[in-house]
Order: structure tokens, then C-alpha cells, then sequence
């Protein structure tokens, strides 16, 4: 049970209830409003703006120009109605959200302030850390982003269980994806590392598989750990979080046996993303296992127009700035540039996620 | 790349409160479909509350249907009903205010 002055109302398991019924509904509204738009209206749209171009004599291939696809699809009623339901309902999502667990702030920073020497767990950060500032955007268009508010925490859990169509509210996704994680070879785990971990719903749920390891959960964003604390202590949790960057991480040479990232290199451009990759090289041990969940990346595939469109849409209107950089990345070229060797991960039931096992290799290769 | 940051603090809500986004050629149609979302949002909240409500009730053994079609507002409570009734037009149809131009 999660106790925090902003969810008066109690919790429903480890997800906290908005503070008004009205703004749960609400909330649930908006979380079938965009089912509708994503799995009705989605299919619908693509198909319109493909018809689009070849009534206009340009065959609907991959090969065609991305602004030439813009303009086509642009003029399209349906495409035009599908970008603002998506926009509108993420707008409004966050809106209420932030507006339900906002009626206290001072109560939520004297509660996260509380928590914040206790246990179990812990909790490292510097009070002036530098945040760089490609981390600090209002990414999914989240008021104040992951880093500069300080009910980010709490309101990107909400938030995104509006994302998550209900699937999440217990963390299944998150447990689903820790019991895929892959194990040394030689079965010992001792140190395991979670990095972007945000609110700690994955980190939480490493304490469960492995009772006797060292858990830690990495982020930059202060905000979002400092919920993360109080919520893995408040459930018991001994998990420790620390306040750093994935480029840049505060931990020995291969003094990892497990990392593992859950859809966190699309919210990074793609040369911090490579230098993540390098880190996570350097602190894992020989032998050591790096799982990664994740979502796609096409590389040099010919994508069809209606998804270069929806791509292109997200990063725009969604402040996904990096993704798509991301999305036509080699992700598995750079992931063996960083020295590891590249398997196929345990498939979660999203199949849309891609699942990648990089390991560190025992014996250096030439 | 280089690594830039810096100590203003962005404004915390700038893409969900400032001008937001236009698909159509003429931002009042993005406007309108706006505040139809919008309407459908808290007519859906309204009538989720109802069937709470009337299922609170009827667990306490009152019929709420018929109460309510026989109940008479006092003045004090219309008063109040008319500040939530403007909040309420004012929330649907803030996308007019928002985009203008």
C-alpha cells in the first residue's frame, strides 16, 4: 500500500488512486478515448492517407520523400481528426493527472522528505546535480518532464497507467520483463543494476527474483527516485537508488552480473545512447548479462509511408525529440560496437517491445 | 556531443497549457474537437459518478432515483450549482481561449 497525502483515497494495490473519483474517471475516459483512436482509428487512417497518394499519382511506397508523405496525409480529414485525438488526449491526460496530486504539494514534499532517510533501501543524490538539458525536456509532453517538477514522480506513474491501458497497474509489465532478464551463465547474481529506472517498478519487482542480491535502480531525474524511494520502502522493497547518468555511472569496473534497461534509449540522443552502451560495457563482468527491452528500431528498413507518418507525428507532437533517431538506429550494430555479443531476448507478451540480450564477453576477442 | 545544462528552470507545463497543437486548416475546428473531447470526458465522469452514487446508496437502502426527481433546490445550493455550472463551460470550451489565432 502506497500512503502519501496525495491519494487520500487510498491505493488499489501499488498503483495510488487519484485524489477525486471524478478525475479517475476521467482519467479512465481518457484511457479508452485513446484505445479508440489507437486500435479503431489507427488502421483507418493509414489506409486513408495511403489512398491519398495513389489518387494523387504517387505510389504509396518507402522510397517516397517524408515531407512528400506530410503533404499528402495532412490533407486527409481522418489523419487530420487522428493527430488531434492523440494530442488532445494526451494533453488532457497529463492535465488532470498533475492537477489531481497537486492539491498538497507541500504535504508531498514533506512526506518524500520524510522517506528520504529511511529504509529499507536508499536513496544517493547531490543537491546540485547537473542535469543536462537534453534530459529535461517535457517529454510525452509531461508537465515539468522526468526532471523539473516535483510530483514527477507520482505523476508519471498515474500517467502512464493510462498508457498502459490497465495492463500495468500492478506492475505486471514490469514483473514480466524482470523474470525475462537473463542470468550469467554461471548463475551467480549478486549485483544487479536496473538503469532508467524511474519510478522503480521494475527495481522493486528485482527484489522479488533475487531475495539475496544487491538491487540498485539508476536514474537522472531526482524527482521520479525520490518517489521511487517512498514507494519501494513504504512496500518493504530493499532496493537502493542512485541519482546519476548511464554514461557516466558511479560504479567499478565489472562490478555488474545483471543490467537491464526497460524502454529507455529512445528518450536519448543517439550519441548519449552509444555512450550508455559503452558504460554498461565497462561495469558489467565478464560473463555478465545486459537485457534490453525496448522499442523498435528499423535501421535501414523500408518502412511504409503511414508509419514513417505516426513516427514522425510521435516525435513531433509528442516531445519524443530523440526517438526518432532511435528508431532508425542499427540498435544491435551499436550494441556490438560496445564490445558485447548480441542474442535474442525472452519475448514479452507486448510484442511490439524488441527483447535483446548483450553480453560481456569472457575472453577478449581481436 | 557536448553536454550543455542549465540552472533556469524551464515553465512546468509549457506543451500541455500554451498554444498546443493545429491539424486543421482553420484552428477552430481543432477547437471544437477539443471540446468535444472534452465534454466527453466529463459526461462520461458525471455519469460514472451517478452509478457510484446510486450503488452507495442503494447499499444503505436508498432509492436515489426517485429522491433526486423529487428534490427542490435551496437557494444557496442553485448559487452554488451555477459557480460549478460556469467552471464547468469554462473548462470545455478553454480550447477557444487557447488557440485565437
Amino acid at each position: 500500500m502506497i500512503a502519501t497525502p496525495l491519494s487520500p483515497r487510498g491505493a488499489i494495490g501499488v498503483l495510488p488512486r487519484p485524489s477525486k473519483l471524478a478525475d479517475e474517471s476521467y482519467t479512465d475516459f481518457v484511457e479508452a478515448f485513446r484505445d479508440m483512436a489507437l486500435t479503431r482509428m489507427f488502421p483507418i487512417m493509414c489506409g486513408a492517407g495511403h489512398d491519398a497518394m495513389a489518387n494523387a499519382g504517387v505510389p504509396p511506397t518507402a522510397d517516397v520523400p517524408l515531407d512528400t508523405v506530410r503533404e499528402h496525409f495532412n490533407r486527409v480529414p481522418v489523419v487530420q481528426t487522428w493527430q488531434r485525438f492523440m494530442r488532445s488526449a494526451q494533453e488532457m491526460m497529463w492535465r488532470r493527472t498533475r492537477a489531481s496530486f497537486a492539491f498538497d504539494e507541500a504535504g508531498h514534499e514533506a512526506m518524500l522528505a520524510e522517506w528520504e532517510p529511511k529504509g529499507p533501501g536508499t536513496l544517493s543524490y547531490q543537491a546540485d546535480f547537473p542535469v543536462p538539458d537534453w534530459a529535461r525536456c517535457e517529454i510525452h509532453l509531461q508537465p515539468g518532464g522526468y526532471t523539473d517538477d516535483a510530483l514527477s514522480g507520482i505523476v508519471y506513474h498515474y500517467g502512464t497507467k493510462v498508457f498502459y491501458q490497465g495492463y500495468n497497474d500492478q506492475d505486471q509489465v514490469h514483473a514480466e520483463v524482470v523474470d525475462l532478464t537473463a542470468v550469467p551463465d554461471d548463475g551467480h547474481v549478486a549485483n544487479v543494476l536496473e538503469i532508467g529506472c524511474g519510478v522503480g517498478q521494475g527495481t522493486v519487482q528485482f527484489r522479488r527474483r533475487f531475495p539475496d542480491a544487491t538491487i540498485v535502480g539508476l536514474d537522472v531525474a531526482l524527482p521520479v527516485l525520490r518517489y521511487a524511494h517512498m514507494r519501494s520502502a513504504q512496500l518493504g522493497a530493499d532496493v537502493d537508488y542512485v541519482q546519476a547518468l548511464a554514461q557516466d555511472m558511479p560504479f567499478a569496473d565489472a562490478s555488474q552480473d545483471i543490467v537491464m534497461s526497460y524502454i529507455f534509449y529512445h528518450e536519448m540522443p543517439v550519441d548519449v545512447m552509444n555512450g550508455v552502451l559503452r558504460e554498461v560495457h565497462r561495469v558489467l563482468r565478464p560473463g555478465g548479462k545486459f537485457s534490453i527491452f525496448e522499442f523498435p528500431s528499423h535501421g535501414a528498413t523500408p518502412l511504409p509511408p503511414a508509419m514513417r507518418f505516426m513516427i514522425d507525428y510521435d516525435s513531433r507532437d509528442n516531445c519524443e525529440p530523440y526517438s526518432v533517431g532511435f528508431v532508425y538506429a542499427d540498435f544491435r550494430a551499436a550494441i556490438a560496437e560496445a564490445g558485447f555479443d548480441v542474442s535474442d531476448g525472452g519475448k514479452p507478451t507486448n510484442e511490439f517491445l524488441q527483447s535483446v540480450v548483450a553480453t560481456k564477453r569472457t575472453v577478449a576477442h581481436d | 556531443m557536448e553536454t550543455t545544462t542549465s540552472t533556469e528552470r524551464p515553465l512546468i507545463g509549457s506543451e500541455i497549457n500554451g498554444p498546443g497543437k493545429a491539424y486543421f486548416d482553420h484552428v477552430v475546428t481543432d477547437n471544437l474537437l477539443d471540446a468535444l473531447v472534452e465534454l466527453a470526458a466529463e459526461v462520461w465522469t458525471t455519469r460514472d459518478r451517478m452509478a457510484v452514487l446510486e450503488a452507495v446508496l442503494a447499499d444503505k437502502g436508498i432509492d436515489a432515483a426517485r429522491l433526486i426527481e423529487m428534490h427542490v433546490p435551496s437557494d444557496q445550493l442553485k448559487a452554488e450549482r451555477k459557480v460549478e455550472r460556469e467552471a464547468f463551460i469554462a473548462q470545455v470550451f478553454a480550447s477557444f481561449s487557447r488557440r485565437t489565432a
